[in-house]
């Protein structure tokens, strides 16, 4: 359920390009999730690369500073803020020069705050509208709504103001830097890093909000550094696994460090790029879409369903990213696409039915709590998009049955009802469930049964991150979370009882993602098949753990034998202090352990008949009416087993 | 035992050079003796905290008013006095404190919090209380969320932002893994951030879905940090009903030193501008403010009300009613008083008794008090105070503070006597108990209770004394690096040399002694750190030749370190140069074009020169951005002088790689008989502390610390001097 602000883009893939009505539609989908405070939206089109398009905004004591600068095309008054829009065109066909037109204009109209201006675009191909309040209004205010404007992409956004004040449309997104326009949710705490990196460059000013940063860099990066967009995106991300890298410590300091989710639109003149990239933890929402002629980046699922109802739809692992070219199609993925499933089910016309389009969320939310409590036991939703909350704090023998896509916050603190989804579940599903069912028939996204202390949640499909964190139990009370398919990173974080399974059904490799049950105290996690034991816990770097050996052997502490298969094959954490005894044994523990460090016993075994486990497998498989032959190649498989244990 | 449970036991000597001293818990004391005020004021001194500058500006105690109408409104909820029982968790606290803390709040109609431990038999019943949501859910459900008045998301607190909370297994004992549903004899661990809440829009989404399920008011509990104004507006904006804002001083039952003492604003710069903004947003009418964190008395109260808060959170204060010592010893379950271990039901009666009567007078005479100061400053209602600024003025604040405060400002030139101020920990030199603790254990010091740093809870000796760091909450989310990987790799000569930390070791000003000279070096190889060496000690240390960076004409990776002045121009590269702290070797520096050709990188001694050394690492690392040629420069600094965790990361902020640590000062530090293992865990315990506070920022990647002013604020700085350092004032 993470982000600020809602994002969303969309490439049109066969040349016809995309009416801007969709991405209106597109980001007012998720208009909640923005505020008054800005917003805004970028297009890419054809144009002669050499005649640059500016846009900035001006006040009236700032006009003196553009004249000059290029030739005037028009003026345009705004009611919501105040400044006029000027655009004039200038040839040329040295971007560097127009950069430093552009941080020149930049300077003088910042003034030391006062503010007199800012320039909002400068691009042969690239053109931009923002201002204050929701994207509708923006649009009316630009005038976009009645121009059948279409193009090759479009970038939208709305905004939830975290650093800086979002009174002025300077602060709204998108960004733009020469012919990359970026739209953003997060929050990067490598800000003075990243100032730092570009203030080197000769870019100088900044409004001070941390997104302005991103297209810039990209720009820097691409146009003159020559990094392959694929390769500065992953100077920008910097997942774990590229942060050794030689690229990736030459451009540190343009690395990108706290959480974001960005989708980023480039042309080249000859080309149109759709980017889309979440940080290396994954702290915010980025879901793309691919239907036919078209892809999508958004922060929810229903944003794309609305324009694209059958479109296979995937969530960005962490540090990943997704790339896509009018002319090359899709490049990378960036999550795996075969996360998809798909649900068709007949609706009994004669049953009661709530109709979930004719409420917001907040609305469908009272209208089923007013329900249950006028004594109707089951309740059921169709054309349910996005609406949150659903399924929260209901009670024993209440039943909510779900047609569509529920937004965040399903079945939060469920005291004991049955909530069944025919369809994919958002983010935080039955946080703090205390009892009760959850059945949810397609996928779920990041953060599944935090907290929960009671009940069963069965996923047929997959799920995103940090699935069955801080799970617990207590007196009589132990839940059981099944998911048929697989998970992110993070699984079973801080577990401290409870059972997680997780089948890996139709896949060869075991899908799950690294930092397995990571400070985990209690319960047990089964996964199918052999995992790989690096992914289980932090496991200190390699090379510290090497170094540390070798001192270890130098002050003649450690016989060089001992650690043989250790230094040679280069194991896991649990590998190492299987192999060592003694003061080395506990030196070890001291140097890359800490103290609250719990460690844990992994199992690679058949299931024992009258482990509970199997029973809770044959439920899955019940519920979701899966074949039987399917549940015993499951059964004779074996699986991993994780649970706490003590120091060998 | 019997004498704990029924008087006070006599102050031993540490709380004589604490911030709550003699005279302060004296005075809490008499508070619960007689239920009345007290002729405290007469003794009032001046400190070093930004309250003990404001003043009254009318203040006059021979005014009585008959009655002083203190009622006071928070999200909706009336209160008898603006005041807050600050969230503290059974758990944290032994049981019948709680029970005594919830049951006088009722009684005397303010609020108490309730922290993130369920609620026990005793508590659930009362009324007053405020429940919370934090990040583990301990003891949540919908029966709790019910209870109660209000509830509290709890996303940080001044004692450790960015921190989350550890529970030992041997205090979760059967009744609190009932209350907390939680495995018992297994710790409680609280991660770090929410991890439902990594925006500002999440947190909202959090708001509303609690106000849907409940109808109840939802406050949001937040450290003063960088950014406190901008989050707090964002809270409001959200429909939080009230915002708990807990600043720099504010007491814990655990937090680890280092981010307690670095992180985070006090609370009186805090309400001033987060009160400033939202009034400047229009949103100041739609949320309540209560403040607190490091308030010792009625005066602070009602100063704080006059700055911007509806209410004043206390926690500190009612713990030293109930007979806390301040002997920092909560994490450990052997406090001296029973507030904070476990106790035989037998004598929980006994307690409860002793407990409620002490706390019902302190907080009656607390309350008489701040009556007292309303009158004294010519008022008859609290609600007509709220955010008077104009009742306040400075003497002798800072400029900058007084500025971002927005306060009438005067100077006289008043210099703080010394022996009326707290000197910092027990025995004076906290930060070398800390350290010795560092190579004992090789772990993060923990410690209960507020903090004792400077520049306000003690005296500040040095610039680093005057910056404080960030805390990430609510607009992203804090790193925990027991559980999530922070990368603490640092890369030298364009990323040919990688050290595992940010720190080296620097031996070129002790006399040549062979054992320690090996010692260390064998140190610098195993923590995967450097070694600074005299080209003339090389012979001795052989060994380690890839971790020793040798001064004079030797080799390093290629690399040799020399004094600029020494090159002649015949010499080739790449050099390493040395540099001091003063304003020759930087004009020197300056020149560019006088540098001799592939120069590397730049050591700056600290201890050369006579200028701030600090300034003059920001002000090198700043010239060499601005020529552009920071990302192919090295920049070392070293100096004997540096204290602890906090000031490497602060010195990595203001522009080092790497800081190095100098020989001699480690020698003093550690143990006599202390062996290579002492070394290393010195280093190791740096390293942990080093990822907790980049943690605590929401770093995971220590490079992307290297120059990154932001996390930085300065405090009670002048104005050349931030500028200087690039440094924003903290409040902005």
């Amino acid at each position: 359920m993470k982000g600020a602000c809602g994002i969303f883009g969309v490439l049109s893939l066969d040349g016809k390009g995309i009416p801007f009505e969709d991405a209106l539609e597109g980001i007012e989908a998720v208009r909640f999730r923005g505020s008054r405070l800005g917003a805004g939206f970028a297009l890419f089109k054809r144009g002669s690369p050499t005649v640059y398009r500016i846009k900035v905004f001006i006040r009236e004591d700032g006009l003196k500073f553009v004249e000059g600068a290029g030739e005037l095309k028009e003026v345009k008054e705004f009611r919501s803020f105040p400044f006029r829009v000027v655009t004039f065109l200038k040839r040329s066909s040295n971007p560097e020069e127009i950069l430093s037109l552009i941080n020149g204009l930049n300077e003088v109209l910042w003034d030391g705050g006062r503010i007199k201006g800012r320039v909002i675009s400068a691009s042969p191909f690239l053109d931009m509208f923002k201002g204050i309040g929701y994207p509708m209004e923006v649009a009316e205010e630009w005038g976009l709504l009645d121009k059948e404007l279409r193009a090759d992409l479009w970038l939208a956004h709305t905004r939830q103001p975290t650093n800086s004040p979002g009174i002025y449309p300077i602060w709204s997104h998108p960004f733009s830097c020469l012919s990359w326009a970026v739209v953003h949710n997060g929050d990067i705490s490598s800000f003075g890093s990243n100032v730092n990196f570009l203030t080197c460059r000769g870019v100088t000013s900044f409004v001070g909000t941390d997104s302005e940063l991103i297209p810039f860099i990209l720009d820097q990066l691409t146009r003159v550094e020559g990094l392959k967009i694929e390769v500065a995106i992953k100077v920008l991300i910097n997942p774990y696994s590229f942060s050794s890298n030689a690229i990736s410590i030459r451009y540190r300091w343009a690395s990108l460090d706290g959480p974001f989710s960005l989708v980023a639109g480039f042309s080249d003149g000859g080309d149109t790029y759709l980017l889309a990239m979440v940080d290396r933890s994954k702290f915010r929402p980025l879901v793309i879409g691919y239907e036919g002629n078209r892809v999508y980046a958004a922060s929810e699922e229903h944003q794309i369903r609305r324009l694209s109802p059958d479109a296979r739809v995937w969530h960005l692992r962490p540090g990943s990213f997704f790339l896509a070219s009018k002319k090359g199609g899709i490049m990378a993925y960036g999550g795996s696409k075969d996360r998809y499933v798909k649900v068709k089910v007949k609706l009994d016309p004669k049953t009661d039915i709530i109709d979930a389009a004719l409420y917001d969320y907040k609305g469908l939310y009272r209208k089923v709590k007013e329900l249950f409590y006028s004594n109707i036991s089951t309740i059921r939703l169709v054309n349910v998009k996005g609406h949150r909350y659903l399924g929260m704090g209901i009670a024993h023998g209440q039943r909510l049955i779900i047609y569509g896509y529920p937004g965040n916050c399903l079945a939060n603190l469920n005291e004991g009802g049955k909530v069944e989804v025919y369809g994919s579940a958002s983010d935080d599903v039955a946080d703090t469930m205390q009892d009760g069912e959850v059945v949810i028939y397609g996928n779920a996204g990041d953060v599944v049964g935090q907290a929960l202390q009671g009940g069963k949640v069965f996923i047929r499909g997959s799920a995103g991150n940090r699935i069955g964190i801080q799970m617990r139990e207590y007196s009589d009370k132990r839940p059981w979370l099944v998911i048929g398919e697989g998970v992110g990173d993070y699984l079973a974080e801080y577990m401290a009882g409870g059972r997680i399974i997780v089948l890996g059904l139709g896949y060869e490799d075991v899908p799950v993602g690294n930092f397995v049950a990571t400070g985990m105290i209690g319960g047990k996690v089964y996964v199918r098949g052999r995992l790989n034991y690096k992914k289980v816990g932090l496991n200190p770097p390699e090379d510290e753990v090497r170094r540390y050996i070798a001192s270890l052997v130098k002050r003649r502490e450690l016989d060089e034998e001992s650690v043989h298969r250790f230094l040679e094959e280069g194991h896991s954490m649990y590998d190492l202090m299987y192999a060592l005894t003694g003061d080395a044994l506990k030196r070890i523990h001291k140097v890359f352990l800490h103290e609250y460090f719990s460690p844990l016993s992994i199992r690679h075994s058949y299931l024992h008949e009258e482990d509970e486990a199997v029973d809770v497998i044959k439920d899955f498989f019940r519920t979701f009416g899966l074949y039987s032959n399917l549940l015993n190649e499951v059964l004779d498989s074996k699986f991993t087993i994780i649970e706490p244990s003590k120091l060998p | 035992m019997k004498e704990v449970l029924t008087r006070y036991l006599p102050l031993t000597y540490k709380v004589i050079n604490e911030f709550w001293n003699e005279l302060r818990i004296e005075h809490v004391r008499k508070l619960t003796e007689t239920g009345r005020k007290t002729e405290y004021w007469a003794k009032c001194y001046k400190g070093r905290r930004i309250f003990d500058g404001i003043f009254f500006k009318r203040f006059d105690p021979s005014v009585k008013a008959n009655s002083v109408d203190l009622k006071t409104f928070l999200g909706g909820i009336e209160l008898e006095a603006p005041m807050v029982f600050g969230d503290m968790s059974y758990g944290a606290l032994s049981g019948a404190p709680n029970i005594a803390l919830a049951e006088v709040a009722d009684m005397l109609g303010i609020i108490c919090g309730t922290g993130e431990g369920g609620l026990i038999e005793g508590i659930r019943k009362v009324q007053n209380i405020t429940v919370q949501w934090a990040s583990a859910r301990f003891g949540v459900d919908l029966s709790v969320l019910n209870s109660g008045k209000a509830i509290v998301i709890k996303i940080g607190q001044g004692a450790k932002p960015g921190i989350g909370g550890h529970l030992p297994a041997s205090k979760v004992t059967g009744l609190i893994s009932e209350t907390r549903r939680i495995p018992p004899k297994k710790p409680a661990i609280s991660p770090a951030p929410h991890h439902d809440i990594y925006s500002i829009e999440d947190l909202g989404q959090r708001i509303e879905a609690l106000k849907e399920l409940t109808g109840k008011p939802v406050f949001v509990k937040v450290a003063a940090t960088n950014y406190i104004s901008y989050i707090t507006s964002g809270i409001a904006r959200m429909g939080g009903d009230g915002i708990i804002i807990d600043g720099h001083g504010g007491g814990t039952g655990a937090s680890p030193c280092v981010v307690r003492d670095n992180v985070g604003l006090p609370i009186e710069l805090a309400t001033a501008v987060v009160d400033e903004k939202l009034r400047e947003e229009g949103l100041r009418d739609r949320i309540s403010l209560i403040a607190g964190g490091g308030v010792a008395d009625p005066m602070d109260t009602v100063k704080l009300l006059a700055l911007g808060a509806d209410a004043v959170n206390i926690g500190t204060a009612p713990l030293i009613a109930l007979g806390c010592l301040m002997d920092r010893v909560c994490h450990t379950g052997r406090c001296p008083t029973l507030i904070t271990n476990k106790v035989e039901s037998e004598v929980e009666k006994t307690r409860c008794n002793f407990f409620a009567v002490r706390l019902s007078n302190f907080l009656r005479g607390w309350i008489e008090e701040i009556k007292e100061v309303i009158s004294a400053i010519g008022f008859k209602k609290v609600s007509d105070i709220v955010g008077r600024k104009d009742l306040l003025y400075s003497l002798d604040l800072d400029e900058i503070t007084q500025k971002i405060m927005k306060l009438e400002g005067y100077r006289i030139g008043y210099s703080v006597p010394e022996l009326l101020t707290s000197i910092g920990e027990p025995n004076g030199e906290g930060w070398v108990r800390h350290l010795r603790h560092l190579s004992r254990t090789g772990e993060p010091l923990v410690t209960g209770m507020g903090s004792t740093a400077p520049p306000f809870f003690s005296k500040p000796s040095r610039t680093l004394d005057h910056l404080r760091l960030d805390g990430a909450q609510v607009t992203r989310p804090s790193i925990d690096p027991y559980r999530e990987m922070i990368e603490s790799g640092i890369y030298l000569l364009g990323g040919r040399v990688k050290l595992f930390l940010p720190v080296y070791l620097s031996a070129t000003d002790i006399l040549p002694d062979s054992s320690y000279l090996k010692m260390l070096a064998h140190v610098a190889y195993s923590i995967g750190s450097l070694l600074r060496v005299n080209a003339r000690d090389l012979e001795t240390v052989h060994e380690f030749d890839e971790v020793l960076l040798p001064t004079g004409k030797v080799r390093w990776n290629g690399v040799m370190v020399r004094d600029l002045r020494h090159i002649s121009t015949d010499e080739s590269g790449p050099f390493y140069i040395i540099i001091g702290a003063n304003d020759e070797d930087f004009k020197m520096i300056k020149r560019l074009e006088s540098w001799p050709h592939n120069v590397k990188g730049v050591i700056m001694d600290g201890d050369i020169g006579k200028n701030d050394p600090y300034e003059m690492l920001s002000l090198v690392d700043i010239m060499l951005r601005s020529r552009g040629i920071r990302d192919k420069i090295d920049l070392l600094f070293e100096l004997g002088d540096v204290r602890g965790a906090g000031d490497i990361v602060k010195l990595l902020c203001l522009g080092a790689d790497v800081v190095g640590l100098k020989a001699y000062s480690i020698y003093h530090v550690v143990d006599r008989e202390a062996g290579i293992n002492e070394y290393e865990n010195l280093l190791l315990g740096l390293k942990k502390e080093i990822k907790l506070l980049a943690g605590a920022a929401g770093i995971t990647s220590l490079y992307n610390l290297v120059g990154n002013r932001e996390l930085l604020r300065g405090l009670a700085l002048s104005p050349s001097k931030l500028e200087a350092l690039k440094v924003k004032p903290g409040g902005t």
